[in-house]
């Protein structure tokens, strides 16, 4: 296991874990917020496996998730916000 | 061998800073408080994450998309973190839908 595996592992469980507990309380809103926090340690997560196991082409998963994560966070504001 | 230290020791500031982020954001209780803990991990993490996988592979195409990665997360990241923002204070009455701010 080199430094970037680690990485990897140590990303899933102490910065994806606060953030699942985050998404798993309070309202719509709060919620959110913990999306919007465990979707950039999931692309971190998976750029550092990308690195660790030295297979660039893994790349694609973390760069169309932060891509789709800007649409999917804005469409959740736009649908938990009071109506206009 | 200088590489290697480089890039562990940017990998560990961005590790560091997420691992707080996210245990700050878990002891906030009002949701604009988690916001102020979220906004760290893309905009000074990242940036720090990026360079860490860069100096690791090189430059190449592969640290050019490292970089592309964490580029976008850092120019969406404050956006998102302002609409969840303008999303609660209307929620709580604070801003109403036709506010421009």
């Amino acid at each position: 296991m080199n430094a970037w595996i680690a990485a990897s592992a140590v990303l899933l469980v102490a910065g994806l874990g606060p953030a699942l507990v985050v998404g798993s309380r309070g309202d719509g809103i709060a919620r959110l917020v913990g999306l919007q926090l465990a979707s950039p340690v999931a692309v971190f997560a998976l750029m550092a496996f990308s690195v660790g196991v030295n297979q660039p082409s893994y790349l694609i998963v973390p760069l169309v998730l932060a891509v789709l994560n800007v649409v999917g966070t804005l469409v959740y504001t736009r649908l938990l916000g009071p109506r206009a | 061998m200088i590489r290697t230290v480089v890039s562990d020791a940017l990998l560990s500031a961005s590790l560091l800073i997420v691992v707080l982020s996210a245990v700050g954001a878990l002891t906030m209780r009002t949701t604009f408080g988690r916001l102020h803990y979220v906004a760290p991990v893309t905009t000074v993490a990242g940036p720090l994450f990026g360079a860490a996988a860069a100096v690791r592979t090189g430059w190449g195409i592969t640290a050019g998309l490292e970089i592309l990665i964490v580029v976008i997360m850092a120019l969406s990241g404050p956006v998102l973190e302002i609409a969840t923002g303008r999303a609660e204070a209307q929620q709580q009455g604070v801003l109403t839908p036709e506010s421009p701010s």
